[in-house]
């Protein structure tokens, strides 16, 4: 299986050459690509825990405006 | 007295350029013209109070390297001494809407650190002990991207250095603006610049210009 390409441009001999990773570099690569998965779930986990949080005090607010109004309604407060 | 034209002529400039200029009371002399590209300087050691001299030099940006970005990575090396900062654009920068990263000499440890902010943000968001300069924005076919990256005092062995960047996605209307430092592992200068992305796409166009600013 090829490996990702790569440029390098040495400006001294004005070369661009593009070639597969060596070793180190893949390794570092895939390293990067974990780390970022790894990232990137949190993230998303973080996300997705402020919308839960937001919607339940949302339905918390609606919850509480609707049982205030009924209590007054009840007990005929103004 | 007075240099009257009369004056200024028994004086008689010898070429084109040259100037009748005040020696001392009541008398003058020809101060010839200078070498192209000099300007007039007082200088209080001459015989006329004057000297051409070469103008004090100003800024100014040279081109070392251009090139287009290709491969999940562009790594510009061999980044010669001889300017006080360089400046990198980049154009028309395309991946998979990867963010786009900065890496400096090769470093892969925790050496970087950056405040970011970004178009729709009224907060800052901060990195320290990052192992890449990073934005968190990237270009797409749709949606390219433009930017540059700058380091200040690129040249000197120090370990730490300043650097600034600006992305603008001008598809999405978004940008990153960027401000932080590199810390180098030993002190040496900073002689290669790696643009990669977040998640290792490759570039499918984009162009880069590497500048030295004086």
């Amino acid at each position: 299986m090829s490996r990702p390409i790569i440029r390098i441009h040495n400006i001294t001999t004005n070369e661009v050459i593009d070639r597969e990773m060596n070793d180190a570099e893949f390794a570092q690569y895939e390293a990067e690509q974990a780390a970022n998965a790894i990232a990137k779930a949190e993230a998303e986990a973080t996300a997705a825990a402020k919308a839960a949080l937001t919607s339940t005090t949302r339905h918390y607010r609606r919850t509480s405006k609707t049982f205030t109004f009924l209590i007054k309604e009840h007990c005929g407060w103004s | 007295m007075a240099i009257t034209k009369a004056t200024a002529s028994s004086i008689a400039p010898a070429a084109k350029g040259d100037l009748v200029a005040g020696t001392a009371t009541n008398d003058a002399a020809v101060l010839a013209v200078g070498a192209n590209d000099t300007v007039l300087t007082a200088d209080s050691t001459t015989a006329t109070g004057l000297k051409w001299a070469a103008a004090a030099s100003g800024g100014s940006m040279t081109s070392i390297a251009s090139g287009s970005l290709s491969g999940t990575s562009v790594t510009i090396s061999s980044i010669p001494s001889g300017y006080r900062n360089i400046f990198l654009v980049l154009e028309n920068i395309q991946s998979n809407n990867d963010w786009v990263f900065f890496r400096f000499n090769g470093e892969t440890g925790t050496n970087y650190a950056r405040n970011l902010i970004t178009y729709n943000s009224t907060s800052i968001l901060s990195g320290a002990g990052t192992t890449a300069f990073k934005s968190v924005l990237g270009g797409s076919a749709n949606y390219p991207m433009c930017g540059y990256v700058e380091i200040l005092e690129y040249a000197t062995s120090k370990k730490g250095f300043n650097v600034n960047a600006g992305l603008v996605n001008y598809g999405a209307a978004s940008f990153n603006y960027i401000w932080g430092q590199y810390f180098n592992t030993t002190a040496a200068p900073i002689t290669s610049i790696t643009v990669f992305g977040e998640t290792g796409a490759s570039f499918s166009a984009g162009t880069y210009v590497l500048y030295g600013v004086k």
